[in-house]
């Protein structure tokens, strides 16, 4: 009796491996195979060289558009467009910036594997102009840790209401460098980082250098909350947050090799922009419309349109309020 | 729906500050066995004193977890710190029976599959850094373990009660130096000191780097530390007050997606059992027991590293070869023992998340008081789904498994011998 109730469920378990050890599309195996992201770079490199150029300019790229929360593990591989950088031929992952009446940070972070896609980051005003580069050496290596992957990270903010229209960022562009392509990112040993994970000896081992490659997955994050409970950051308690490291204006690593729109601005003219703060330029909206504004997101709210109500935040913010945000806020709470 | 829009406006309006993290890292498994001739699983090795000799997948009849919280409690612009750490322990009982009962609950009575079983508090310490790095620590922890995941076998456990003082640097190497007390069983004697005081100490030298790896050296050494009443109650050869050693010397290598150590250890006295064959936790305690545990040597060699072929294959493996010699030449007049064994754990993976392992291990013990030597292998087959991009391949959990495992040899028992189930694994 026994025997026969372990072979049937035996049996059933072998048939469950055997249906889920085939195709992408049967039932256990949902899992898209990303391992190809992480070829040799040989190999990536030949998938770059074969792919054509897209555009001669900036105002040629088919740019994605975005919401003001957008969030995305985006690959990069022959599916995108590739574009001809005076640094090099590049994949490109390219956003159309929501319009938003505030600067917003976003997160991108390069996921490691065998070899990991290092970004340079150019960011680009309504007529395609180059603002702002964020070179690769601004994404940090961060260690694995609980519920991370090994990645290059950074955050910043764009620029979407700082200073004049044209000095606005309204587009951005994720590419990576032959001088990037060239180096190679060092990881703590994945034995190391686990041995640090469970109280373990150091096993001693030597760091990895990673190289870099074409081809890799982009973790990209506008406007994220990062205080989960499963995040890194703080439950409770606490000192500063660290400083980001300040991005370089070095519009040179863009220099787009087309004479199109897609000039490069000196260093000088992205530098003020930097210094630019959006809050200190606004006029304040008048007091009558302010309200007007904080009674529709309040209205909109206690009909359950919460959709609206943030649509109505943007707006109002965009127009200079500093209280419709708030007045959301607590109109959920008060909910 | 007040939850969800609650969780919109969250979304839609902060942006975090603070980055004073918790440390929060942990470790569980969980599962259920069944055996192919009727009942429940049973398992040739625990997770505790008796490593899996033949490899830990599909035989693990326990549920364990440890919740681990750690803080920085000050940290100074010159560099230094102070930092708090913790950890608990749950455990169902451990043994080669079953003890998992309907859930794990804390009700009947202890030795119930469905009580709460096991708890402890395995770390409880804080640690000054120092700018250059070396660090001054106390209380009870976790300390230099060296394990080959694939047996659970930790061949050098120095956790305990303990002070030190860790990563001295020393320029080709860092120091550490720690001293641990434990106890040993109850001698009599002294009714105020009704359990035996085993004091060690325990010396590193890490990170020797020799052109090709590096090297880890350690010395341990214990003692019987007997209140006079307790010595006055002692018979001779009741229990050991020679002092014990233990040496270690470990040559780590980097390979692709892993690695390989080689270990050679020597232990005496209260060292000598631990150190034999596969036993496990060397150093978290040591043994002053009288009669046939006197005047025990052992030495083992031990070879364990983890490599990737490719993208589609990876392996763990094992090897070692031990033995022992002791006083006792016990009744069949052999005093001295050998036990060897391998594990190899080779998997296919067919894409981010699913792979099948196979464990396939061989071992052979000849104690003292066997007249001849004894074998049990194992083949363990099972498909697994994990975070094998994101989490470092062979390390990648968790680790969801369904598996089959079948036993032979001379050690393994009839009807006995055929076990399936499901399992998790999981650390962070």
């Amino acid at each position: 009796m026994g025997t026969k109730l372990g072979v049937v469920v035996l049996a059933s378990m072998v048939g469950l491996a055997a249906c889920s050890s085939g195709t992408d599309d049967s039932l256990l195996s949902v899992s898209a195979d990303t391992r190809y992201l992480y070829a040799d770079t040989l190999v990536t490199e030949r998938t770059l060289d074969a792919a054509p150029v897209c555009c001669n300019s900036f105002e040629q790229i088919d740019f994605k558009s975005i919401n003001y929360d957008y969030q995305s593990e985006e690959a990069i591989d022959n599916s995108r467009q590739a574009f001809q950088f005076n640094s090099g031929k590049s994949f490109i992952v390219a956003y159309e910036l929501p319009r938003l009446g505030e600067d917003i940070p976003v997160t991108l972070e390069a996921e490691i594997g065998e070899t990991v896609f290092a970004p340079t980051v150019v960011l680009l005003n309504e007529n395609f102009q180059v603002l702002r580069v964020l070179p690769s050496d601004f994404f940090k290596y961060v260690e694995a840790k609980h519920f991370k992957p090994n990645v290059l990270a950074g955050s910043f903010k764009v620029r979407l209401a700082s200073g004049l229209p044209e000095e606005r960022e309204r587009y951005m562009v994720v590419y990576t460098t032959d001088q990037s392509l060239s180096e190679q990112t060092q990881i703590v040993h994945p034995a190391r980082t686990y041995a640090k994970a469970q109280a373990k000896a150091d096993p001693g081992l030597p760091d990895p250098l990673i190289p870099h490659s074409v081809m890799g997955m982009l973790s990209v994050a506008f406007n994220s909350s990062a205080s989960t409970v499963f995040s890194d950051k703080a439950w409770f308690g606490g000192k500063k947050e660290e400083p980001l490291p300040a991005p370089s204006n070095d519009a040179s690593v863009a220099a787009v090799s087309a004479t199109s729109t897609a000039a490069v601005t000196s260093s000088s003219n992205s530098a003020n922009v930097v210094a630019v703060d959006s809050r200190s330029l606004k006029k304040a909206m008048l007091p009558e419309t302010e309200s007007f504004y904080n009674n529709l997101i309040e209205d909109m709210v206690s009909r359950d349109e919460v959709e609206k109500a943030l649509k109505l935040v943007e707006e109002a913010e965009y127009a200079g309020s500093r209280s419709a945000r708030n007045t959301f806020i607590e109109a959920v709470k008060n909910k | 729906m007040k939850l969800k829009t609650l969780a919109v406006a969250v979304t839609a309006a902060t942006i975090s500050s603070s980055a004073f993290a918790l440390d929060f890292n942990g470790y569980f498994r969980a599962g259920f066995g069944l055996n192919a001739d009727g009942g429940s699983q049973y398992c040739y090795g625990d997770g505790g004193p008796n490593a899996h000799v033949v490899g830990r997948l599909g035989d693990e009849c326990d549920t364990y977890a440890e919740l681990s919280l750690s803080q920085n409690v000050v940290e100074r612009n010159t560099g230094e710190k102070f930092s708090i750490h913790t950890l608990v322990a749950y455990g169902t009982q451990e043994g080669n029976t079953d003890q998992r009962g309907n859930s794990w609950q804390g009700v009947g009575e202890a030795t119930d599959p469905w009580s709460g079983q096991r708890l402890s508090f395995r770390e409880a310490y804080a640690k000054y850094t120092m700018a250059s790095g070396t660090e001054i620590w106390a209380g009870n922890r976790y300390y230099g373990r060296k394990d080959v995941h694939i047996n659970d076998w930790y061949y050098v456990n120095g956790s305990g009660y303990g002070a030190g003082v860790d990563s001295i640097d020393l320029g080709f190497a860092r120091l550490g130096v720690a001293v641990r007390h434990n106890k040993w069983h109850d001698v009599g004697g002294d009714d105020s000191q009704p359990y035996t005081s085993t004091p060690q100490l325990d010396v590193r030298l890490s990170g020797i780097d020799i052109g090709l790896g590096s090297i880890d050296l350690i010395a341990m050494g214990g003692k019987a530390n007997l209140s006079d009443a307790q010595e006055d109650a002692q018979t001779d050869g009741s229990y050991n007050d020679k002092t014990g050693v233990q040496l270690t010397a470990e040559w780590a290598v980097g390979l692709p997606g892993g690695f390989n150590k080689l270990v050679a250890q020597y232990s005496t006295e209260g060292y000598g059992w631990s150190g034999y064959g596969m036993n496990n936790h060397l150093g978290d305690s040591y043994n002053i027991g009288g009669g046939g545990d006197l005047g025990r040597k052992s030495w083992r060699i031990i070879d364990h590293g983890v490599v990737k072929f490719g993208s589609n294959v990876d392996m763990g493996w094992s090897a070692f070869y031990s033995q022992l010699d002791q006083d006792d030449a016990g009744d069949n007049n052999k005093s001295d023992g050998t036990r060897y064994g391998v594990t190899v754990r080779p998997r296919y993976l067919w894409n981010n998340t699913m792979s099948t392992i196979l464990e396939a291990a061989y071992y052979n013990a000849e104690d003292p008081w066997m007249s001849e030597s004894a074998d049990l292998n194992k083949v363990a087959l099972a498909q697994a789904w994990s975070p094998l991009q994101e989490k470092g391949g062979f390390w990648a959990r968790p680790e969801i498994r369904i598996f089959v495992a079948k036993f032979g040899g001379d050690m393994a028992q009839e009807k006995n011998d055929l076990m399936y189930g499901a399992q998790v694994e999981a650390w962070w």
